[in-house]
């Protein structure tokens, strides 16, 4: 296995009038090539964070306090400008969430990939860029006289094909999917989905899926990483994630969700919320909503560590 | 399903229809003088038994939300009829102000529910002094109790607090507590459970069924999320475009669908199961425009089993077995 990304020790924090909101805190992660690992997480749990982070898109008042994502061993944290636009689109490319508010209104759909494409290769002309839309667009299944047309032509589920079509038009190695479908109606979700898996194996991609949907991370993701309040809390193969989840947040929210398969199941809801990033609980994050905690989860705050069985698991319990 | 009102159902809704006149552009208005209609809701019929639950369930642009408004009294019908609580709600005669005490409405997204600058009693008080004849003692008294009901505890804290000073799923029992607390026999819940965290989910939706037993209420759930629907619903209505699909209790629906669009719908769920090996029926593009719906039945164009008679006729919903109806010319 080759590691294509490597995040160590990360932490970011917004800086805001109310405090500091450690969104990140001292995150190391491993992503192997060729992969598709699924980070899921609640709102606030700082997945969108490290997609920025990874995209070298943070802005203040977010603020990188330490670590370092190594791309190919080099620290995309330490590049400037120009080096980091190179990397962006032809080495990392990103899907966001809402396809309508990525997509510039008031310039046709052709527009959107000449000047993506234009920007990021070198000696190219808007002649061979128009070529490798047209190919995008059959790819992503929608015919290539609509590259002439506006965003607001097109259906939800259309933008997202444009926006996946864009992503990967510059060749990229590691795509990072932030919410793909969160916007979309489940049967164009199901749509959206099969075709990143498909799109997955024919370009040989490395995905990052990041989504608070367990059911997507099962379908799509062959590793999953889950994040609370900042951190990984357990990473493990999806089917050893859901067999047998270890951290007791991963085991509440795969319990809190109804299944239609198994109506009859009763549903174990994690008892309080999310706390505030301005304000996190000492020791382990979970432990004020922990049914198994004792003392030494309010002072030590586990870390992330490989267990006997080869999963990672942050819990004093193992 | 025409069966005459019994004293069994609180809420019938017969042959709802709701068409919303298309915005259309000063120039256009001059080129052409044909007026335009979004077909949100086409001739609808549901009943609701006291004490239950039914579900909406189906994708934006279905016409959930829109029949969930008209079935308080939010929107105005084009046709058709809405019978609460065996009292036509639509007739002249009807007191506004009796149908408010009697049907309240769950909105969807709490954060813009709730007037940031309204504490939380504040909010909770606002229906009774409206409502009710309490007196501020007694509404006080009133409050805190509804408080400690939907769990803010202890209600004297959270009385005195704003919402930006709560979390998502609190707010959300906030948004519960101020539509329960003049004791209304009919809620709509639309999407109560969208906006909330992965890990409270579950506690709303206890709540809710919770409150429903102990109250004795009646509830319309609007979902586009199956699994909800299935953990809560006692009886569904699948819709598509403005009609209702297929109708039927949790148990027919779920197992033993009949529509192709509510097959599609069920197997398009994201299974959290790794080991659950599904084939996928994902029916082809998008959901047509409401302004132009297809021909005949509405779901043809992307329909897998379509035949002649479906672009031409539309499909009437016919009861299959006790209690389930379907509209498809397949059976």
């Amino acid at each position: 296995m080759e590691t294509i990304l490597s995040i160590r020790n990360l932490s970011v924090s917004y800086y805001t009038d109310e405090g500091e909101a450690r969104a990140i805190r001292n995150l190391s992660l491993d992503v192997e090539k060729g992969e598709t690992l699924g980070i899921v997480g609640e709102s606030g749990s700082g997945k969108s964070t490290l997609a920025l982070a990874i995209m070298g898109l943070l802005q203040p008042p977010a603020r990188v306090k330490t670590g370092s994502i190594y791309y190919k061993g080099r620290n995309i944290l330490s590049m400037q400008g120009e080096e980091i636009r190179k990397l962006r689109g032809k080495e990392i490319a990103m899907i966001f969430q809402d396809p309508m508010t990525s997509l510039n209104p008031v310039k046709k759909i052709r527009d959107h990939f000449i000047e993506y494409i234009t920007e990021h290769m070198e000696n190219i002309d808007e002649h061979k860029a128009l070529e490798i839309a047209r190919k995008m667009m059959k790819s992503v299944g929608i015919s290539e006289e609509r590259l002439d047309d506006y965003p607001h032509q097109f259906s939800g589920g259309m933008r997202q094909r444009v926006m996946i079509a864009l992503a990967l038009a510059l060749n990229p190695n590691l795509i990072l999917a932030d919410e793909p479908t969160t916007a979309l109606d489940v049967l164009v979700e199901a749509q959206i989905l099969e075709l990143v898996k498909r799109l997955k194996n024919e370009f040989s991609l490395t995905l990052i899926l990041i989504t608070h949907n367990m059911g997507v991370v099962a379908e799509m993701a062959d590793r999953v990483a889950v994040m609370y309040c900042g951190r990984i809390v357990e990473l493990s193969k999806t089917e050893e994630l859901y067999k047998n989840p270890k951290h007791p947040y991963t085991k509440g929210l795969i319990e809190s969700i109804p299944l239609l398969y198994n109506r009859s199941r009763k549903l174990v809801s994690i008892p309080g919320h999310p706390p505030d990033l301005r304000n996190i609980p000492s020791g382990c994050s979970f432990h004020p909503r922990c049914p198994y905690a004792f003392d030494k989860c309010m002072n030590v705050e586990p870390e992330l560590e490989k267990k006997e069985d080869g999963r990672y698991v942050a819990c004093h319990l193992y | 399903m025409h069966a005459t009102f019994t004293d069994e159902f609180m809420v019938s809704v017969e042959g709802l229809v709701k068409y919303f006149p298309v915005q259309k552009s000063f120039i256009s208005q001059l080129i052409s003088r044909k007026r335009e209609y979004v077909h949100a809701v086409d001739s609808v019929s549901f009943q609701i038994r006291k004490g239950k639950i039914h579900a909406l369930v189906g994708e934006s642009g279905s016409g959930k939300t829109t029949t969930g408004k008209v079935t308080v009294g939010l929107i105005e019908p084009t046709s058709g009829k809405v019978v609460i609580d065996g009292r036509d709600i639509f007739k002249d005669e009807v007191d506004r102000r009796e149908l408010r005490k009697k049907a309240q409405y769950i909105f969807q997204d709490p954060n813009s529910s709730l007037n940031p600058r309204m504490k939380v009693g504040q909010a909770l008080e606002e229906p009774l002094i409206h409502l009710s004849d309490a007196t501020k003692q007694e509404r006080k008294e009133i409050v805190m109790k509804m408080l400690e009901d939907v769990n803010l505890s202890p209600a004297a804290s959270f009385y005195s607090r704003y919402p930006h000073e709560l979390s998502g799923g609190q707010r959300q029992r906030v948004v519960i507590a101020r539509a329960l607390i003049i004791q209304p026999k009919y809620v709509v819940a639309d999407e109560p459970v969208a906006m909330v965290d992965a890990s409270v989910r579950a506690q709303i939706m206890d709540l809710l069924i919770t409150m429903q037993k102990r109250l004795g209420l009646t509830i319309l759930l609007i979902t586009h999320d199956l699994a909800v629907a299935s953990y809560m619903a006692d009886t569904i209505s699948v819709m598509y475009l403005g009609k209702i699909v297929e109708q039927g209790s949790t148990e027919q629906i779920f197992s033993n669908p009949l529509h192709p669009y509510t097959n599609a719908l069920i197997s398009s769920v994201p299974v959290p199961d790794p080991k659950v090996k599904r084939e996928k029926q994902i029916p082809h593009g998008e959901v047509p425009s409401a302004i132009r719906p297809p021909e005949g039945c509405r779901f043809n164009p992307r329909c897998p089993y379509r035949f002649d008679r479906c672009t031409r006729e539309v499909p009437e919903l016919l009861e299959l077995e006790e209690g389930h109806f379907v509209s498809c010319f397949l059976y």
